[in-house]
């Protein structure tokens, strides 16, 4: 997989959250896995078209989704509400639009983001899956980037 | 101060009213979710507005089309636009559509204030 599809995507992430919520996300060490990971209650997800095809998905656990709502609307957010999912949508959105400055020219577009409350209405992320995990305080989420060439995908 | 916040989402919609309300007490402020909506709701202030703040990509009708339905009737008010879009042909063709600023997200709470009030001292001494 291209790192310079990937690496925008999580500079961006890093600069949306810290910028907008004031949370810092540490980034970990990514791996390579042979299956979809386990699910998250909330994803985001930015289907990525052209030469290159596939998705680049945020998986968030419930603890830092009602933490970036908190911070983005105010108040003790704690449950996973239609103000959740709305605000989720628009970091997604506001994480494509700046990693799409950085993204090599001509090699990709990318979609409006979607979020889901589990994997299902978002595009299929096909194995291998590069998965970046992020910190903040004591909890994780990931950044899960599945990528083909579009010839392979179209082979497949 | 009325401020007019055009955006489809209401997340946005809510901090940017969160930061606004910076300005002062009594802020008032009137939200549209896409362009068409923008221009009902400009409808029905009899007194105006101050300032509109605008999304670039919006349903029904984009905030570069807003922008240049606006300035057809009203040249004054500032508009700024505050958009994902950072590159430079989107800045310029905004400005040359006539917005006053623009403001690109992710934006942090401190630019997006001194950008609004920098635009309506500018506005107020034109």
């Amino acid at each position: 997989m291209n790192v310079n599809l990937i690496n925008p995507f999580v500079a961006s992430c890093c600069e949306v959250l810290t910028t907008m919520a004031k949370l810092s996300p540490r980034i970990g060490r990514p791996t390579l896995q042979e299956r979809v990971p386990r699910g998250y209650p909330l994803y985001a997800a930015i289907e990525i078209t052209g030469a290159t095809v596939g998705t680049v998905a945020f998986g968030f656990p419930a603890e830092i989704a009602a933490a970036l709502t908190s911070a983005l609307l105010g108040g003790d957010r704690r449950a996973i509400d239609a103000d959740c999912l709305d605000a989720m949508g628009e970091v997604a959105n506001m994480i494509a639009g700046s990693a799409k400055q950085n993204l090599p020219g001509g090699l990709c577009g990318i979609s409006t983001p979607r979020v889901s409350l589990d994997r299902r209405g978002l595009p299929p992320a096909r194995p291998p899956v590069v998965v970046i995990p992020c910190f903040c305080g004591d909890h994780q989420f990931d950044i899960e980037v599945s990528l083909r060439p579009a010839t392979v995908a179209a082979a497949a | 101060m009325r401020i007019l916040l055009v955006d489809d989402s209401k997340t946005m919609r809510t901090i940017q009213k969160r930061v606004l309300e910076g300005l002062g007490a009594g802020t008032e402020f009137f939200e549209a979710a896409d362009g068409f909506e923008a221009l009902s709701v400009i409808a029905s202030l009899p007194n105006g507005y101050d300032l509109a703040m605008i999304d670039w990509n919006m349903p029904n009708m984009d905030g570069l089309t807003l922008v240049a339905r606006i300035r057809e009737k009203n040249k004054a008010t500032p508009l700024i636009m505050c958009t994902t879009e950072a590159e430079k042909e989107r800045v310029v063709a905004a400005l040359k559509a006539g917005v006053n600023n623009y403001v690109v997200k992710p934006f942090d709470a401190k630019t997006l204030l001194e950008k609004v009030q920098a635009t309506l001292a500018k506005a107020k001494a034109a």
